[in-house]
């Protein structure tokens, strides 16, 4: 085999403003060969020089940043070389002024459509205003025949299951598609471009459990039939487990180690140490002393073979109950767009005091559009929505919704108005006209809850991603709604991330909170939800528990979602012995197991 | 773990213009943007004739000012976007036609009311009037913080209580500026400030329909038919998507801003500007992070500097006998209009 890819001890630092202040280097001498072919993953905690190095694959670091006054040497080490073509490397020697060697940048740049890349926010990389042209705009680029063109937008659409657009994709702004949508697009404008390198920065981030499957199912097939090498950024185990060949840890900058799919996620230790997701069989395995072959089982099939079918049918906890007073009853609720669009279609469902409800569904199915209402930013076009027992439909309910459910955007970026975090989280307690005093107090109690009381006088806007997400539910807890709504919280975020957060929502649920939750990751659902509802198509198609949805294979089927991998253990253990306990999630089983070790 | 195929139902009614949306199936979205561009010159220079002082015509502007809305009806216009417009429009429109009335006296046709408002000195003084304005005022600000309805108020105590007391004053100097004005309405100057206010109300209407009928891709293909450099026509291009997206961008922050409880309680002109302020802060953020994002975007897709002429596709739309059914009209209104000066009011008879 001939290398794809070949990075030769790769230093990067992005240029500053003031070049009197450099930043650190983000990659600190990076080592990789990529085969042609391939499928090559990257995983690693956020800020370790993923991105940056896809970047530089591309061509786009350096070729395409402006460095100040050609100071290449202070900001490019190394070579990157794809298909034998130097991409980019520096001439150390080379650009003398005054004296002094600045340093020439060389080699080729971005080398499109030979190399492609789908950058990790879908949205941020469109540029037409049309579907159509977006798909058709790299092919435009190449002088492709108008007939060529046609038939590649429709085959391109079709591998990314979005061929059910493609009659009206000239009418379909790319901005009004769901954020799963989103993804495909950009994955599509690439695939259209038939590269023979492949580079996914995160590309299904957005995407229900179902929809992340079948566009890597769709790229892994593209890699198959054109030969395509493929490198993607990821954070899901099963993700990469499935489709990739190799695997590559990036830390701090570095490539810590690379390793085969099927034995990355069996070195615990190492990836623990470095905050990466770990597969959960593979992690009751390791807290309840269980081997498969001498190490961790990461599949579900490996498991069957290692772990004890004797457990007790008494070890399945109760299923809970709903316990509180009903706070929100929605029932037959239609929502229509203003351009006739029919998001909702008949929802109803009901939260109660101090529960934690999951709201679940495919891309596009009106999950974000029920928050909405219930927030008081959309008027329900029919049926009936009850706040603390308040007909929404009024328009003066409508208008004090914000007191009583505070609505957590997916997005932070969008609600961050000043430029101070404590700022921040008075700026809605301003606008409910309380006292000085009393905005001070809350404010401090809610930076608390959310551990940035070091951050109070900091830019929100220079904080990571995490951190701006902690911000945005500080500033809308701090408003002390009766109800919490929390829309993809997780979304792109690393494993460290995400139980950061999941761990703040659980710590508020316990303080009696009552939160709603919208989100892909069915792992969390079952780690932390009490209920849930799933919409489809605007409509809800079920109500019930996590462990009735994910431990019944029709409602998995109706629902279309998929089963974290706990539980499908679980459901697997059936199919050998019927009374198995159906356990839901980490704790249920590693509990389990140590009843069964102590018996 | 079994997951069962999708199935989508979709249908497309309307589709993104410029500003806001059109539905697809219009009249007006069919036709090229030059028909619409020419369209719009000739009706804007038909109503500068319809609303000349010396022989306004009312009934051609209605009927202008009507088809305007039956074309704005037909393209689909969110009634919302149809209010704010209107919201906006009617008192400058309004404030225009009695500014008009008030400082173009004209005697012509009989005068039907005359106030005089200004005697060609302003007085330097107080009165009872005035003094209990500005009490009403500043007394109503440092209570509700409110200055609209103050001034609303104040305006309508001081009217009441001088009429039922008089208006006693005293004046420590009179500066001569100006000259005297009076409110003049005579049945001439009436009808000319009417026609043209709804003249240009009958213009902006216009014109929107233009931006709220074109889309951005229609503006590549007139350049690209007039053989601009693609480069450019790119940079127009991307310019209009990054408004389209500043425009979504502000849906979402405001209704963000919203959940924060920015509308729980009435605020008044200089409060509702600070929270406008407030926007500020997440829009250009957006806007930065979305700039540099998209120039790698591009760059990945192989555009450069250097780009030449990439294939034409479903941008360039071909003229057609709507466009030519189009152009003829306006040119017989054009010639009717300059050349046989139509006026539909005098031809009816009603003045």
């Amino acid at each position: 085999m001939t290398a794809m890819v070949v990075i030769e001890d790769l230093y990067w630092r992005y240029p500053t403003f003031d070049e009197a202040e450099e930043h650190p280097w983000t990659l600190k001498g990076v080592n990789l060969e990529i085969e042609k072919g391939e499928f090559f993953g990257i995983t690693g905690p956020s800020g370790a020089g993923k991105t940056t190095v896809c970047k530089a694959i591309m061509g786009i670091i350096p070729h395409g940043l402006k460095i100040p006054f050609g100071l290449y040497n202070h900001h490019f080490r190394g070579r990157v070389l794809v298909d034998g073509e130097l991409v980019s490397a520096v001439d150390p020697e080379g650009n003398v002024v005054d004296g002094e060697a600045r340093g020439k940048l060389l080699g080729r740049g971005v080398m499109s459509p030979k190399v492609g890349m789908v950058l990790q926010d879908p949205e941020t990389q469109f540029v037409k205003m049309s579907l159509l042209h977006e798909v058709a705009f790299g092919l435009q680029l190449l002088h492709l025949p108008k007939e060529e063109i046609e038939t590649r937008v429709r085959q391109a659409l079709e591998m990314v299951g979005l061929g059910y657009l493609v009659e009206d994709a000239e009418y379909i702004h790319p901005n009004d598609l769901s954020g799963g949508q989103k993804q495909r697009v950009a994955i599509a404008s690439l695939l259209a471009m038939r590269p023979e390198l492949l580079i996914l920065d995160e590309p299904t981030s957005d995407l229900d459990p179902l929809g992340k499957r079948e566009v890597i199912e769709t790229v892994r097939m593209l890699r198959d039939e054109y030969r395509m090498t493929v490198i993607i950024v990821e954070h899901d185990p099963e993700i990469l487990r499935r489709f990739c060949d190799r695997i590559a840890l990036f830390e701090d900058g570095q490539v810590r180690f690379i390793d085969e799919a099927a034995s990355f996620f069996r070195r615990m230790d190492r990836l623990e140490e470095s905050g990466i997701c770990r597969f959960e069989v593979s992690e009751i395995a390791y807290r309840s002393g269980i081997s498969y072959q001498g190490t961790v089982p990461i599949t579900i099939e490996e498991c069957l073979t290692c772990f004890p079918r004797d457990l007790e049918p008494s070890l399945q906890p109760e299923n809970p109950k709903p316990k509180g007073e009903v706070l929100l009853e929605v029932k037959d609720l239609t929502y229509t767009y203003e351009d006739g669009t029919q998001a909702l279609r008949g929802v109803n469902f009901q939260l109660h005091r101090g529960e934690i409800l999951a709201l679940l569904g495919t891309n596009g199915s009106g999950k974000t559009t029920v928050a909405k209402i219930l927030n008081g930013i959309y008027k329900p076009t029919s049926g009936s929505v009850t706040v603390l027992g308040q007909d929404i439909t009024r328009r003066s309910v409508r208008r004090e919704l914000p007191r009583y459910v505070g609505y957590v955007f997916q997005n932070p970026d969008h609600q961050i108005f000043t430029r101070r975090v404590r700022d921040e989280i008075a700026y809605g307690l301003k606008n409910l006209g309380l006292s000085d005093e009393e905005i001070a107090e809350r404010t401090t109690q809610a930076l608390e809850a959310v551990n940035l009381t070091d951050k109070a006088d900091e830019d929100p806007l220079f904080l990571g991603k995490g951190q701006r997400q902690r911000v945005a539910v500080a500033s809308v807890l701090a408003m002390r709604p009766e109800i919490l709504i929390v829309d993809e919280p997780t979304t792109g975020q690393d494993y460290r991330m995400v139980s950061g957060i999941m761990e703040l929502l659980e710590d508020l649920h316990n303080q009696g909170n009552t939160v709603l939750i919208i989100t892909h990751d069915m792992t969390l659902v079952a780690n932390y939800c009490e209920r849930v509802v799933v919409l489809l198509n605007g409509q809800d198609v079920f109500t019930g528990t996590p462990r009735e949805l994910f431990g019944n294979p029709e409602n998995l089927e109706r629902t279309q979602l998929c089963a974290p991998q706990a539980i499908s253990l679980s459901v697997a253990m059936r199919g050998l012995r019927e009374d198995f306990p159906l356990l839901l999630n980490r704790s249920e089983w590693i509990y389990a197991l140590a009843a069964r070790r102590r018996v | 773990m079994t997951c069962a195929k999708k199935t989508f139902a979709h249908s497309r009614r309307f589709v993104r213009s410029f500003l806001f949306s059109v539905r697809i199936d219009s009249p007006l979205a069919r036709l090229h943007v030059l028909t619409k561009l020419f369209a719009i010159l000739a009706l804007s220079m038909v109503i500068v004739q319809f609303i000349s002082t010396e022989a306004p015509d009312p009934v051609g502007t209605i009927l202008l000012i009507l088809l305007t809305f039956l074309a704005l009806y037909l393209c689909g216009v969110l009634r919302w976007v149809f209010r704010s417009y209107l919201l906006v429009i009617f008192p400058a429109l309004l404030g225009m036609a009695l500014v008009w009335v008030a400082f173009n006296p004209d005697p012509r046709g009989g005068i039907l009311l005359e106030i005089p408002v200004y005697s060609g000195e302003i007085e330097l003084g107080v009165s009872l009037g005035l003094g209990i304005f500005l009490a009403v005022l500043i007394g109503w600000y440092v209570v509700r913080k409110e200055i609209f309805w103050g001034l609303v108020v104040g305006g309508a105590l001081a009217v009441v209580v001088t009429s039922l007391l008089g208006n006693p004053s005293v004046v420590f100097a009179r500066v001569p500026f100006f000259h005297p004005l009076s409110i003049v309405v005579s049945k001439n100057n009436l009808v000319v400030a009417i026609t043209k206010a709804l003249g240009y109300g009958a213009m902006i209407f216009v014109s929107l329909l233009l931006v709220m009928t074109t889309r951005d891709i229609e503006f590549i293909g007139v350049m690209r038919q007039a053989r601009i450099p693609y480069v450019a026509a790119f940079f127009v291009s991307t310019m209009l998507r990054s408004l389209s997206m500043a425009l979504v961008d502000y849906g979402t922050i405001r209704q963000a801003q919203i959940a924060r409880g920015v509308a729980l309680k009435r605020k008044n002109l200089f409060q509702v500007i600070a929270d406008m302020a407030y926007m500020a802060v997440p829009l250009t953020a957006s806007i930065l992070r979305r700039s540099s994002e998209v120039g790698d975007a591009i760059m990945i897709r192989g555009f450069t500097m250097k780009t030449r002429n990439p294939t034409e596709f479903h941008e360039v739309r071909p003229f057609t006998l709507a466009d030519g059914v189009v152009v003829a009209i306006c040119i017989l209104l054009l010639v009717a209009t300059f050349g046989f000066h139509l006026n539909l009011t005098r031809w009816i008879g009603i003045l």
